[in-house]
């Protein structure tokens, strides 16, 4: 099954075109429900209302404005805001490279797949290129009447466009220098055993949404009219004796591997 | 300086016990993610600030928040109704805990997966064994994986290390992540114009930069909207909006500060704040499932703070 083409453009690298296609890469599995009246039934709707009076106000009488100072507001008229949005581009130009791990992950929003629009071989050629330089993008493009700034980055084979954050939307901690003397050489080894024997590679096929089944459950139960059980956890304290819970951890794991 | 401030309690959002084997480390989440700071808001044609309220198109009238449930669509349709204590008994318990089960390598987390990323800060004390786990995960250059509850949903986190920092990265379920066979991308051929590849390499050489500047995401969109704002703004275009009944009580956090001090400092004595206001939306809301408040799903923070205090 091939997915929905969502954009198509061209991956615009100084000279050089790509033109390719976006998918999405993830898709929404969330079980959603409509809100109703709880006397009749009925879907609601939304209304906007006066926050002083409640009264409601029609939408043909609401203006949208944006705040420029504490309490005063600049309001835009939908023609305003028509002659203020972006054309459509079908480029989607890269700004600059930079190496992979240089950009935070923290700022990495939606991910999407590109493909190969018509010709292959540039397509692989630079998928090959970014993988070898260990480099991403810093791709622009403007999508439905929205600039978007993001991130391509080789998977193995194909390459990925993230959508980025903006500046001013996140704060990363740049870090402090951790001093070497300050870690027990002794609690060091022992967690680095430990970490060897937890030691495994990623599968997301492992992350269960016991939430998802737990909603899914209770649908069918309502639908035949009864409810489920929950189940519990236990409660860790903090660690008192750090090399002590070191040395029990790596007992109580090998205990568990010989069992 | 506006990028490190934040708005939350020193608290953060999340507070629990970060375990790895036996080891128990307590700490604190923190959002390191702000909505943008210019958004459009709807006004009345006079100005006046505006509420989105539920209808019932039926009985044509605004609804109060506990005379509505929840309805899960069938195909004919009709509606299975759940309400909100149903949905409430499933929620699982909120755990304190997040245990890191696995540590798998660093550079197998794929952007594919992560969903948002958030800062972890040693609670009160455990600023020994936070910096053993950031020095070990850094040196092995392993992430470890695990999972917690927050607001009644269980999150699957990976948890990162760079610079002494832990950072918790949510990650997606395998099965909201499309893979590329999923959306029909071509097998690689089996031959790769070398040629090709090397004139990528040169444009790629000569369009890299050092490090990443995040100045290079400034959002065109914003900038342009708020310099036609300004302009108008200048012309005297303005609509005065009354000023919100100021008791939003979101007290301000110095990241940084708060990281520094967590870290090397003294332990922080000021971590408990008791009024309501100061609490945020979801630990109000957590408050109020204590208290088996009714509706409290659909309740506004001003609402949770009012019924809060009318049955406490």
């Amino acid at each position: 099954m091939s997915a929905r083409t969502m954009f198509r453009a061209s991956l615009q690298i100084g000279e050089l075109q790509i033109p390719v296609r976006l998918y999405a890469a993830v898709e929404d599995r969330k079980i959603h429900f409509r809100l109703l009246h709880a006397d009749d039934h009925v879907p609601v709707v939304q209304k906007m209302v006066d926050a002083e009076t409640g009264d409601e106000v029609r939408r043909d009488r609401i203006q949208r404005g944006l705040e420029v100072e504490p309490g005063q507001f600049v309001a835009f008229e939908d023609e305003e805001l028509d002659a203020l949005a972006p054309e459509t581009s079908r480029t989607m130009s890269v700004e600059a490279f930079v190496a992979t791990e240089q950009v935070d992950f923290a700022w990495f929003d939606r991910p999407y797949y590109l493909g190969p629009d018509g010709t292959e071989s540039n397509y692989f050629a630079f998928a090959q290129a970014l993988a070898k330089t260990n480099k991403l993008a810093i791709v622009r493009w403007t999508m439905r009447k929205t600039r978007y700034v993001g991130a391509v980055r080789a998977g193995p084979g194909y390459l990925l466009l993230v959508t980025l954050r903006h500046v001013g939307e996140i704060t990363i901690p740049r870090g402090l220098k951790a001093d070497a003397a300050e870690v027990d050489p002794k609690q060091l080894a022992l967690a680095r055993q430990l970490v060897s024997t937890l030691a495994d590679d990623f599968d997301p096929s492992l992350f269960k949404d016991d939430d998802r089944e737990r909603v899914r459950k209770l649908v069918e139960a309502k639908r035949a009219g009864a409810v489920i059980p929950i189940a519990q956890g236990r409660k860790p304290s903090e660690t008192k004796d750090l090399s002590d819970a070191l040395r029990r951890s790596l007992r109580d794991l090998k205990e568990k591997r010989h069992a | 300086m506006p990028e490190e401030m934040e708005e939350a309690t020193p608290r953060g959002i999340w507070s629990g016990i970060l375990s790895f084997g036996l080891v128990s480390i307590p700490v604190d989440l923190h959002s390191i993610t702000h909505p943008r700071r210019h958004r459009m808001r709807m006004l009345g044609p006079e100005g006046e600030r505006l509420q989105r309220r539920y209808y019932c198109p039926e009985h044509e009238r605004v609804l109060q928040s506990d005379e509505i449930v929840r309805g899960y669509e069938e195909d004919d349709g009709s509606f299975i109704v759940v309400d909100d204590d149903e949905i409430a008994a499933l929620e699982p318990k909120r755990s304190r805990e997040v245990d890191l089960q696995r540590f798998v390598p660093a550079d197998q987390l794929s952007p594919l997966y992560v969903k948002r990323s958030y800062l972890l800060l040693p609670g009160k004390d455990s600023q020994r064994a936070y910096r053993l786990l950031a020095r070990i995960m850094e040196e092995t250059e392993r992430v470890g994986i695990g999972s917690f509850v927050m607001r009644g949903h269980t999150y699957v986190v990976a948890i990162t290390s760079a610079r002494g920092i832990l950072r918790a990265q949510t990650l997606r379920q395998a099965d909201e992540v499309r893979s590329p066979e999923d959306v029909g991308l071509p097998d690689p051929p089996d031959q790769i114009d070398r040629q090709r590849v090397r004139a990528f390499v040169e444009a790629i050489d000569s369009l890299s930069i050092e490090a990443f500047d995040p100045a290079i995401t400034e959002d065109e969109d914003e900038t342009t909207l708020l310099a036609a704002a300004r302009e108008k703004q200048e012309e005297g275009d303005v609509v005065e909006v009354p000023e919100e009944s100021d008791d939003e009580g979101s007290s301000v956090v110095d990241l940084m500060a708060l990281l520094k001090e967590r870290l090397l400092g003294p332990p922080s004595s000021a971590a408990s704040s008791s009024t309501l206001h100061d609490q945020t939306r979801q630990e109000l809301y957590e408050r109020a499932q204590e208290l088996g408040i009714a509706g409290r799903a659909k309740m506004t923070k001003e609402e949770l703070i009012d019924a809060i205090a009318k049955s406490a």
